[in-house]
């Protein structure tokens, strides 16, 4: 009897069947209700259904004419409250271990002139970095791993964000390293500006090489390489060896030049590209992604 | 794993890249290799035992110490180390280039030129860690000392506990009687250390307190 309410409602019903619905209705509250309902709906007071295509043509129209809100101050907040947050994933232990070693070659440099500023300085600042930016990126294992997954701030920017920190930390360490000597006379005949100049290259190129093997192959194999790489610029191009293709060959790199800074920048957006992608070797136990 | 090799890959290539050599300071390149760099791979390969271990809590639980199990670690690093270094020792002993470096120290007592500067800077590594908990800290702890100790040569060897502690006394030492007593005194610091690491982990709950911060 339910099946044929809306056909009564709408008094769409052959009359037989009109008939036994009525009487039908006479003792059953249940299906008066329900008529109720069916009747309502099809009722020709009722406001019709808008239509799809100008609803659709509406919003859009709307949306166009209205000015947008303006965003470069969220966006300056948002990028500050990013750049709180992750600041504070940075284990303490890396910004005071590379104040420290920097404090210290200063010191040496100060009490010793026997090793030139420049080379100290060109040697130590690049570790220095290229260390922190090895240490900083721990993707699966940073503490923050499942809300970083879980959020819609894209990954890469977070990785911008953080490496930014790290490394400009660095930056002003070795800055203000250079400061102090040119200004207490240690470092010779050279000026602030030479001394930049010994450190800046190396340190970007050491750092970009740092973070592309760190986002393929884990922080600990980037801090191996960097230590290497680093080691063979100590001994070929100093310690052991001072002479010969392969000796200029290496100093040569080690200084700051048009490109080592384009390679450097190269790196680093290989790198960022890189990091948006499943390392190698990732398991997933439900899905194939 | 790569890293031993590498270092000694790197002493070779140092050695063939000089131009007209003699045979005395290509034989001192090559051990210079084995004293210098093999260490410093060494000791960073133990800077990053502390810190990173993705089954961290799984080894808090267990019944072995975790002590022990980075103890275990450590011990395979040097052990891959030495094996490294033994066989290049061989090899430049068997070709001769062993004995063209004046201050050699013979075949037996001679592989303390590498085994004792890698058990000291090895021990420094961990135990930085172990301080840190952070192996890029560590790894920069260890590559300043090695480097202070490259630049500042003449400066740390001019007094006698400058040159009991110099890590290069077989390819740079300026007093080459303190050579045992250089070697003994590091053999003792890097147990030391690694002494110091080990009561330090005592407390593993430290290791998993600062992810919680």
């Amino acid at each position: 009897m339910k099946d044929l309410l809306p056909a009564y409602a709408a008094g769409s019903l052959p009359d037989a069947d009109r008939e036994r619905v009525r009487l039908h209705l006479a003792d059953c509250a249940r299906c008066r209700a329900d008529l109720a309902s069916w009747q309502a709906l099809a009722s020709p007071h009722r406001e019709p259904p808008p239509d799809p295509a100008a609803l659709i043509r509406g919003v859009l129209t709307r949306s166009a004419l209205t000015p947008p809100e303006k965003s470069p101050p969220r966006r300056l907040r948002h990028l500050a409250g990013l750049m709180l947050a992750e600041a504070r994933l940075i284990r303490m232990a890396v910004p005071i271990a590379s104040a420290l070693v920097m404090a210290l070659g200063v010191g040496l440099v100060l009490w010793q002139a026997t090793a030139g500023a420049e080379l100290v300085l060109a040697l130590v600042a690049p570790i220095v970095a290229a260390a922190g930016v090895a240490g900083t990126y721990r993707s699966g294992h940073d503490p923050a791993a499942e809300v970083v997954a879980a959020t819609p701030t894209s990954g890469r920017l977070l990785l911008l964000v953080r490496i930014a920190l790290v490394f400009g930390y660095d930056l002003a360490l070795a800055v203000a390293a250079s400061a102090a000597l040119a200004a207490t006379g240690a470092a010779g005949t050279a000026s602030m500006n030479t001394l930049v100049t010994a450190w800046l290259g190396p340190m970007v190129l050491l750092s970009s090489i740092s973070l592309l093997i760190a986002v393929r192959f884990g922080p600990d194999v980037a801090l191996g390489a960097a230590v290497g790489l680093w080691a063979v610029r100590v001994l070929v191009g100093g310690v052991l060896v001072r002479d010969g293709r392969l000796a200029r060959f290496v100093v040569e790199v080690w200084t700051t030049n048009a490109p080592v800074l384009a390679v450097s920048a190269a790196l680093t957006t290989v790198a960022f590209i890189l990091a948006g992608r499943e390392p190698p070797g990732v398991r997933h136990a439900t899905h194939p992604m | 794993m790569l890293g031993p090799p590498l270092a000694v890959a790197l002493g070779v290539a140092a050695a063939l890249a000089f131009p007209e050599p003699s045979d005395t300071t290509r034989a001192r390149i090559l051990l210079g290799g084995l004293e210098m760099a093999v260490p410093l791979a060494a000791a960073v390969a133990c800077a990053t035992l502390i810190g990173q271990d993705p089954a961290r809590e799984v080894q808090l639980s267990a019944f072995t110490p975790y002590r022990i199990t980075l103890l275990r670690r450590m011990t395979v690093v040097l052990a891959w180390t030495a094996s490294v270094a033994l066989l290049t020792a061989a090899v430049l002993i068997l070709t001769g280039w062993w004995e063209r470096w004046p201050q050699n120290h013979g075949a037996l007592a001679g592989q303390l030129t590498w085994l004792a500067p890698t058990l000291a800077l090895s021990g420094l590594g961990f135990a930085a860690g172990a301080v840190l908990r952070s192996p890029a800290a560590a790894g920069a702890i260890v590559t300043t000392v090695w480097a202070v100790q490259q630049f500042f040569g003449d400066a740390v060897q001019a007094h006698q506990p400058g040159r009991l502690l110099y890590l290069f006394a077989t390819t740079r030492g300026v007093v080459p009687g303190d050579w045992t007593a250089n070697r003994l005194t590091l053999l003792g610091t890097g147990a030391a250390l690694i002494a110091l690491a080990l009561v330090l982990l005592g407390r593993p709950e430290r290791l998993i307190s600062e992810e919680d911060e």
